[in-house]
């Protein structure tokens, strides 16, 4: 069951809370003609599942560059707001502009949505 | 007056006076009666009936006036009060058929007192139509009590009969017919015109409703149109206006239309020569004439486009003029509005292109560095002129040149004024000699400090044309692409996006260029568009290059340059392609 769902022609994307940590589901063509849907989705996720997130790049299609400016925000706003974010997602995918542009280098990748959330800072420490 | 009087009691007078002669003997003269008796005696006299037998049928007809009773008209009725039919009917039918007009033809039915009881129709035009919607020749043989028994006693019934008596015309103004048809009640209205003729009834009429609605129609297209009519007959002067061409005019119909010097002193002066010169052109030339003028309406401007159109006579003269006028004040205003807006919108494009400009240069032709010919190309995104995006390319000494392409996210002023700060630090720091890695930290630093709100990208270069080295980093950019002969290399040397993290270090790689190469920068815009990211579209772009170069062009430069076309206009797009100038080696 998922918290929130949002769907266009090309993409979809869904937020849930998995315990503690809210979990962002990204599908499809991530490109900038969906750039407000998606800032506007990303802005309710984070409202109803707080700064503790994974969002799941595996079954992404594409991810255009102003869509990676738009995750990089989102990194920021949660680590400016105390919280943790986490990525999953692999180089050889849509989502290797996180490795050629150093991001995955910065902000923790894991190869699984499961291993992602298991990562999660223990919450109420 | 007195002469129109005495004209018009001229001519009525042999009407009534042959009708009134019924009877054997007026036939004869009727035939050869003075011209001012007119059509409707003519058709009595027309007829081959007239000839010397006179006591024919038609003199039946004639005869059929309730004066005439007494002369031995009863018996032809008959008992069913009507006599056969004859030549009258034939002839009245030809000339009903020539009518355009609802126009049909009675005789009278009477009793054995000789008094009308009923008519029934024997000669009908073909647009004669009654409440059933019948028409023409199907009325012929209907009768007028038998069929619309509504008419009895009504006042056309009376009118009927007096026509019949006097000989007419008489005229039953708004005659209303009330008719049940199938229990429903039908109203319609009739102004009909009954005159005596040939024994029989005349009788033509129009429906006053289909008038009506004609002007209904009518007043309603020239209100909702603003559309105004005129009329103006150039032989007597005669002028006549709709009631919206009053309106439009805001002059009252009972002061009456303007004449042509009255209209010329309500037009604005400077249309003075428009209006003399369509009116010349309307009567000089064929077809119609549009024109717009502006006239006051009181204290108000008013502007009306007109459409006028002569008519002519037989000489191709001009002798009236028919005009349509329509008030286009409101349009003309949104229209004068827009105009305003495009050219204000226009002025603000004009002036952004401007500031843009004032921030980064783009010049068309080549920039000559140390070793380097360079050439440059800024396209702004179609829906917004300022842009994120930047080159720099400038000499840092006899020997070096620094090479940069940059991209701040998002458009318009915020973008362009982050855009500007980093084109200028950069500079600086490319002549305190710094490395590309160490100007990349910089610049980092300086978003985070003055512009956290901003993520940007860039690639560095420093070309040294002594050794032909280029040492370069990239901050989250796409790869450049080296073309060396007709191969196209991705080169990459990634470091972390600007603007993102405190603690963001880059390092620099280098690699030595060779006589001819081409190095291209570029921002996402080129290769990305949407469904397609930008490796997809990096791909593309190095075959369409490789195939540029297989065909060996004479210039490499240009040929790179052209070949370069921005996939994305949403986006704003810069493009750097440096050609290392194949003559100019190890020089001092």
């Amino acid at each position: 069951m998922s918290d929130l769902y949002v769907s266009t022609d090309a993409a979809q994307f869904a937020a849930e809370r998995r315990g503690a940590v809210g979990l962002v589901t990204l599908k499809g063509t991530l490109d900038y003609t969906v750039r407000l849907t998606f800032e506007d989705f990303l802005d309710q996720a984070f409202t109803r599942c707080g700064p503790d997130l994974v969002i799941d790049l595996l079954d992404l299609d594409l991810l255009d560059s102003r869509s990676t400016g738009l995750l990089v925000n989102c990194w920021k706003r949660s680590v400016e707001a105390g919280g943790w974010l986490a990525l999953a997602a692999v180089q050889r995918s849509a989502a290797r502009v996180l490795w050629i542009t150093g991001l995955a280098a910065r902000i923790p990748v894991y190869p699984t949505v499961e291993e992602a959330l298991a990562a999660a800072p223990a919450t109420g420490g | 007056m007195g002469t129109d009087g005495g004209e018009r009691g001229r001519r009525s007078a042999p009407v009534t006076t042959s009708s009134d002669g019924a009877g054997p003997p007026h036939t004869g003269s009727d035939g050869a009666g003075p011209r001012h008796t007119g059509p409707i005696t003519g058709l009595d006299g027309a007829g081959p009936h007239t000839g010397p037998d006179g006591v024919g049928p038609h003199t039946g007809l004639d005869g059929a006036g309730p004066h005439t009773g007494s002369d031995g008209q009863g018996p032809r009725t008959g008992s069913d009060g009507v006599g056969p039919r004859t030549g009258s009917d034939a002839l009245i039918q030809a000339v009903l058929d020539g009518v355009p007009s609802q126009t049909a033809w009675y005789t009278p039915i009477r009793d054995q007192a000789g008094a009308i009881v009923d008519f029934e129709i024997r000669a009908a035009a073909p647009q004669a139509k009654d409440v059933y919607g019948r028409a023409g020749k199907e009325l012929v043989g209907l009768r007028t009590v038998a069929s619309y028994p509504a008419v009895a006693g009504s006042p056309l019934w009376e009118g009927y009969l007096r026509a019949m008596e006097t000989g007419g015309p008489e005229e039953i103004a708004r005659y209303v017919h009330v008719d049940t048809v199938e229990g429903v009640p039908h109203r319609s209205s009739f102004t009909v015109k009954a005159t005596r003729v040939a024994g029989g009834l005349l009788a033509s009429w129009v429906r006053d409703d289909d008038e009506q609605r004609l002007f209904a129609r009518l007043a309603h297209t020239e209100r909702l149109g603003h559309l105004g009519w005129g009329y103006w007959n150039m032989e007597t002067g005669d002028i006549e206006w709709s009631h919206q061409m009053y309106a439009i005019h805001g002059r009252d119909p009972d002061d009456g239309p303007l004449d042509l010097r009255g209209y010329a002193a309500i037009t604005h002066a400077e249309d003075q020569p428009v209006l003399h010169h369509a009116l010349a052109t309307i009567t000089n030339a064929a077809g119609p004439h549009e024109f717009e003028i502006r006239v006051y309406v009181g204290d108000a401007l008013r502007h009306l486009r007109i459409v006028g159109e002569a008519g002519r006579d037989g000489s191709g003269q001009a002798v009236e003029v028919h005009g349509v006028a329509q008030d286009v004040t409101e349009w003309r205003y949104a229209h004068d509005q827009l105009a305003q807006t495009r050219r204000r919108l226009e002025e603000e494009l004009r002036l952004t292109a401007e500031l843009q400009h004032i921030i980064m240069p783009v010049q068309e032709s080549l920039i000559h560095l140390p070793g380097l010919r360079v050439g440059v190309r800024y396209d702004a995104a179609q829906t917004a002129l300022l842009g994120g995006d930047w080159y720099q390319a400038m000499p840092l000494s006899g020997d070096q040149a620094l090479l940069a392409v940059g991209d701040v996210a998002g458009s318009g002023l915020p973008a362009a004024s982050a855009m500007a700060k980093l084109r200028h630090a950069i500079t600086g720091l490319a002549f305190a000699d710094h490395d590309p890695d160490r100007i990349l930290g910089a610049l980092n630093r300086l978003l985070r400090a003055v512009r956290p709100d901003v993520l940007a990208t860039a690639v560095v270069g420093r070309f040294d044309r002594r050794d032909r080295t280029l040492t370069f980093t990239h901050a989250g950019h796409p790869p450049m692409l080296l073309v060396r002969g007709s191969t196209v290399h991705r080169v990459l040397h990634p470091g972390v996006l600007l603007g993102v993290f405190d603690d963001a270090s880059y390092t620099h790689a280098g690699i030595r260029l060779e006589p001819d190469d081409l190095l291209v920068m570029y921002t996402d815009g080129l290769i990305e568009r949407p469904g397609r990211d930008l490796y997809e579209g990096l791909d593309i772009l190095a075959a369409t290059i490789a195939e540029v170069m297989r065909s060996g062009p004479p210039d490499r430069l240009s040929a790179v340059m052209e070949a370069l076309v921005p996939s994305n206009t949403s986006d704003d797009t810069c493009i750097l392609v440096a050609h290392v100038t194949p003559n100019v080696q190890e020089s001092t």
